[in-house]
């Protein structure tokens, strides 16, 4: 185990990755001699060269579409997006053509290619440049989505979604780049999809994405000290949602909170409530909770982007309303 | 509007000339493109066809000629009005119907139909129905051609109304920037759908477009096949050279309308007149008759022949079985 | 050769005639429009598919056609051969797609009131979380009695409260649903009750110290009052009396007069505490489908034999068709387990969590006793008083089995 930065750990998968099979490319703005803006692929230009480390320029529909003719003919490649909120400019691509190419080609082509998105509020980027956009294409058929909550994940996951054969988008977080943890370099490959227990409990079951996981976790810690023993789960995937061992915590459990850092209308949170409610209904002592961002976009002055982004305190208070 | 080719485009050093089977090779798909679309549109008015399909009558010429100079190895995208494309690469036209039939023995299943027709055994990457959604993609097959370095080529076909979608542009940028053998083949037929070019476009003279991003650009008569073919070969030469992208507008007219549905009346009849008496068929009949390559009675019996080819090709597509709901395998066609 | 009206669109099903533009008599060439047909869509014109003549009209202008009618005949050209009309198209066995709904009208900025339901069309509902209709489901527990004396949503605390049989000090096992994990082949997992019983049954064997005193009873006292009394009192009444009805009477009186057998148990803030209840509960083990249940017999000091024969039918009646009411859960001092009609000479009962002792009740059978230095043949079961040894000694059991025996071997049985 090495104890390096989540953006380290992103460039350690790049870097083994691209060693071992030199049909893996990357492209993206600014990732050549520069690095990228988020340093994710620092050395990467001088080690592989300007064919397989291709700095952009800001067109995101064509190198995400140029993206599949890439994978579609043979190569792996992967698009870094620089801000996720800039999905919104290849949505197209993504939805209409990425997702669906192999099923309309009646399965003849396999697209291996991954998307890395880096989004999240916290830096007081605002309302265009703060959005993790993990739920946006939650009704995709044909994506497979995943969300790196901590520097181990994002190194497993990004390896893992490398040698898929098919689609995958990973949505990074620009809050979490800095922050260091235990990765476990050159281990075995992790499962791309499925969620994992981060705390055994027996009182509530909370489950979250990307940065929500940690303030899960920080939640735990306030109910631990008033008795309240909380179950939490990195949910890792969000398609597909595999929700299995979630809905076995909150048999134990009988209560729910779910944790998202968008919107609550149309979030994943809302899918896995659903989805809880049909498979445990009677097991459910309450209804199951969002706690996610307020209803319109997130301001830029620091108080603000605060008080919107669920803080481990509204989480423990949301656990213990329920109890 | 008269159709004219740039002197860049009429026989080009380099390029291999045409030989006579070549050129009845021209006719003839020229032919079979006709006598395909013909009989989709028969199959359409039956009932086999289902939704909507968009057909090329008129503009056969492009994909012949162009289909001529493409290697084994070359990679082709193409959009919504891409049967003629599929053809000219060798596409089996029973399994192109069964496509747009709806059956299990179409190229793709059934699953796709006639928007996305596809056979990337053949290089045929993929028709979208997206406007200007397949640039891209045939953009990042260029990158491959460039990667695997033996010379291979990308050839991305769309209308005039795609110059003006976003994609359009990040595409030619980007292919010009990054150097990448790619052909830009614009079919002008001088209509968006429903709407004439001078309504959505500064200009009709895409090649305009191309000179914006400093790309190689040529303009031909679309409805010439030779100079279609001495165009493009011109342009692969450059492309397989390395000396990256170039864009050919043809000048060319559908005949019908934008889809099976659209009576086209919008068109001006003295202009749909002018075009239907430069069909490039018969243009190009004319001009083996005059070479001495063809008669009369052989043009005649080749039509013939091709059209029996489609209809019983279109006839064993509509003998085929249909899919079982409920016993197709979702999961492999949407996942690897 | 009949010239028919083609399918021009996906939608279209019929079209109108608008307008022929060659008459009957006319030469016609394949390609050229023959008539013009108005569908859902535009205005068409239909091309004649072969070259010749046109014949007669059988659609004039202004009818309406369906897809495949006849709008007029027409004569092929000799030499050139027209090509058959395909079969009509197979209809496909996949379902017909919907045809595409209009374009939907922008949404309004403010969402329309949703008419108000009428306060009648909502039935009345008991509103309880899903884990707690479970529990009480599982448990015989009466939601309806628990909504009555609490407001707002019932929960898994309220349905638990309400089962448990154990006051609040005594150590009650929790009530954990189990997490479901993969069962090994052959074992299946118990019922909720098993489930419940076997937790009770393990954790008293466990934690309280308890010993055994036992004494042979003769019934036939009871059998003669239970044949005197018993025909009147179903009369008057409404009770058949049984022998648990005897018994009871006797236990009622026996401990009111032994007062210190109506303790219990109980956490004293970490040290060892006694509570003593004011009135005489006596627990009543049911026997039901898969288990037992043991409602409470409540304040029985005193009572007659047919107050006695009323509660305890009551009870029985409740449990045998799941319906316990709160009281059921409150803890008593003693139960009583009667099997003089079962197989064994004798057996000991466990004593439930929270209570100080437990009677059993052996089967009814004939035996030989000493009577006046001779034997004698009488018929008598043997009672088996379980205490625990915290709050009871056995100078003081030994006396209550005794009180008892004297009753019940002797009476009297008080009526009223």
């Amino acid at each position: 185990m090495q104890e390096i930065t989540y953006r380290e750990a992103i460039l350690a998968a790049l870097q083994e990755e691209m060693r071992r099979d030199d049909k893996i490319l990357i492209m993206g703005e600014d990732i050549g001699p520069s690095g990228g803006p988020f340093k994710t692929c620092q050395g990467l230009y001088e080690e592989f060269g300007p064919m397989r480390v291709r700095d952009t320029p800001i067109a995101e529909t064509g190198f995400v579409g140029a993206a599949l003719g890439l994978a579609i003919t043979g190569y792996r490649p992967i698009a870094e997006i620089m801000f996720a909120d800039f999905l919104g400019v290849c949505f197209d691509q993504v939805v209409n053509s990425i997702a669906k190419h192999r099923f309309m080609s009646g399965g003849k082509v396999k697209a291996p290619l991954v998307i890395r998105a880096i989004g999240g509020a916290g830096l007081r980027f605002a309302a265009q440049h703060s959005q993790t956009g993990e739920s946006w294409f939650l009704s995709v058929p044909g994506l497979t989505i995943v969300c790196p909550s901590s520097p181990n994940e994002a190194y497993g996951m990004l390896r893992a979604a490398i040698r898929y054969d098919n689609p995958v988008v990973v949505f990074e977080h620009k809050a979490l780049l800095s922050t260091k943890g235990p990765v476990d370099i050159g281990g075995p490959i992790p499962a791309l999809t499925g969620p994992a227990m981060l705390r055994e409990g027996r009182d509530a079951t909370i489950v979250a994405s990307l940065a929500m996981v940690g303030r899960s976790l920080a939640a735990a810690e306030l109910l631990a000290r008033d008795g309240i023993a909380a179950e939490v789960f990195d949910i890792r995937s969000l398609r597909p949602m595999v929700t299995g061992p979630i809905v076995e915590s909150v048999k134990k459990t009988n209560i729910l909170v779910a944790v998202e850092e968008q919107a609550q209308v149309g979030g994943w949170t809302a899918e896995l409530a659903a989805q809880v409610t049909e498979a445990a209904f009677d097991y459910l002592d309450a209804p199951p909770a969002r706690v996610t961002l307020p209803d319109h976009p997130v301001p830029y002055s620091p108080p603000l982007e605060d008080s919107v982004i669920p803080s481990p305190e509204r989480i423990a208070a949301t656990v213990k309303s329920l109890l | 509007m008269k159709a004219k080719t740039t002197k860049a485009a009429r026989a080009a050093p380099g390029v291999k000339p045409l030989t006579d089977e070549d050129r009845l090779a021209l006719f003839r798909m020229m032919v079979r493109i006709r006598e395909f679309e013909e009989e989709v549109q028969r199959s359409y008015l039956e009932g086999l066809v289902h939704g909507t399909t968009h057909l090329c009558q008129g503009q056969e010429a492009v994909a012949a000629g162009t289909g001529l100079v493409f290697r084994e190895d070359d990679y082709v995208g193409y959009t919504y009005r891409g049967h003629g494309h599929c053809l000219a690469r060798g596409m089996d036209e029973e399994a192109a119907f069964a496509e747009l039939f709806g059956r299990t023995t179409g190229v793709c299943g059934g699953v796709g139909g006639s928007m996305h027709l596809t056979d990337i055994d053949k290089g045929l990457i993929g028709a979208f129905g997206i406007v200007g959604g397949g640039l891209p993609v045939s953009v990042g097959a260029g990158v491959t051609a460039q990667m695997n370095g033996r010379g291979q080529l990308s050839a991305a076909f769309f209308g005039d109304g795609a110059t003006n979608i976003g994609a359009f542009h990040e595409s030619m940028n980007i292919a010009q920037v990054w150097k990448l053998p790619v052909l830009f083949i614009c079919e002008n037929n001088l209509y968006g759908e429903f709407t004439r070019i001078n309504h959505t476009t500064p200009y009709e003279d895409l090649i305009k477009r191309a000179r914006g991003y400093e790309m190689n650009a040529v303009q031909v008569d679309g409805n010439d096949v030779e100079a279609v073919y001495n165009a493009t070969a011109a342009c692969a030469a450059r492309a397989r050279a390395g000396e990256g992208p170039s864009f050919i507008e043809c000048m060319t007219y559908r005949h019908r309308g934008h889809s099976r549905t659209d009576p086209a009346k919008y068109r001006d009849p003295k202009e749909v007149e002018a075009w239907l008496a430069r069909d490039p068929l018969t243009l190009y009949e004319a001009a083996l008759i005059k070479r001495k390559l063809l008669t009369k009675a052989g043009a005649e019996a080749l039509i013939a022949e091709e059209r029996a080819r489609q209809r019983a090709a279109s006839e064993r597509a509509a003998a085929g079985p249909w899919p079982e709901v409920g016993a197709v395998d979702y999961e492999t066609l949407t996942f690897a | 050769m009949d010239f028919l009206v083609p399918k021009l669109s996906a939608t279209m099903e019929s079209a109108k005639v608008l307008r022929w533009m060659k008459q009957p008599g006319d030469k016609i060439r394949a390609g050229e429009a023959l008539v013009e047909l108005e569908t859902d869509k535009a205005a068409m014109e239909v091309e004649s598919p072969v070259d010749g003549v046109l014949g007669a009209i059988a659609a004039a202008e202004g009818a309406d056609v369906a897809i495949g009618a006849k709008l007029a005949d027409i004569a092929e050209a000799g030499g050139a051969s027209a090509p058959a009309p395909k079969p009509a198209a197979s209809a496909p066995p996949p379902p017909k797609a919907a045809a595409p709904a209009p374009a939907a009208a922008p949404a309004p900025p403010k969402p329309a009131p949703a008419p108000a339901p009428s306060a009648a069309a909502i039935p009345p509902r008991i509103l309880a979380s899903p884990l707690a209709r479970r529990l009480a489901r599982e448990n015989g527990v009466d939601l309806a009695a628990l909504a009555a004396e609490k407001s707002g949503r019932i929960r898994k605390a309220d349905v638990l409260a309400a089962v448990g049989r154990a006051g609040p000090s005594a150590p009650v096992p929790a009530q954990r649903v189990v997490p479901a994990g993969p069962v090994p082949e052959g074992v299946e997992p118990l019922s909720a009750m098993r489930a419940r019983i076997a937790e009770t049954v393990t954790v008293s064997r466990q934690t309280i110290p308890a010993f055994t005193l036992d004494r042979f009873v003769t019934t036939e006292a009871i059998a003669r009052a239970k044949a005197e009394l018993g025909p009147a009192i179903e009369r008057d009444g409404g009770v058949g009396l049984t022998l648990t009805d005897f018994f009871l009477q006797a236990l009622a009186d026996t401990l009111s007069h032994n007062p210190v057998m109506l303790q219990r148990f109980a956490d004293a803030g970490g040290r060892p505490g006694a509570v003593r209840d004011a009135t005489v509960d006596i627990g009543l083990i049911v026997a039901v489908d898969g288990g037992m249940m043991i409602p409470v017999l409540a304040d029985l000091g005193g009572r007659s034999l047919a107050e006695i024969g009323l509660v305890r039918r009551d009870a029985t009646q409740r449990v045998r068709s799941g319906r316990l009411v709160k009281g059921d859960g409150a803890p008593v001092p003693i139960a009583l387990s009667n099997l003089a009609r079962g197989g064994a000479d004798r057996f000991e009962a466990i004593i439930g969590p929270g209570q100080s002792s437990v009677l059993a009740v052996g089967r009814e059978h004939e035996a030989v006793v000493p009577r006046g230095g001779q034997p004698a043949v009488v018929t008598g079961v043997h009672l088996t008083l379980s205490v625990d040894h915290r709050l009871i000694d056995g100078v003081v059991g030994a006396t209550f089995l005794g009180e008892l025996a004297d009753r019940i071997e002797f009476g009297p049985w008080r009526l009223d």
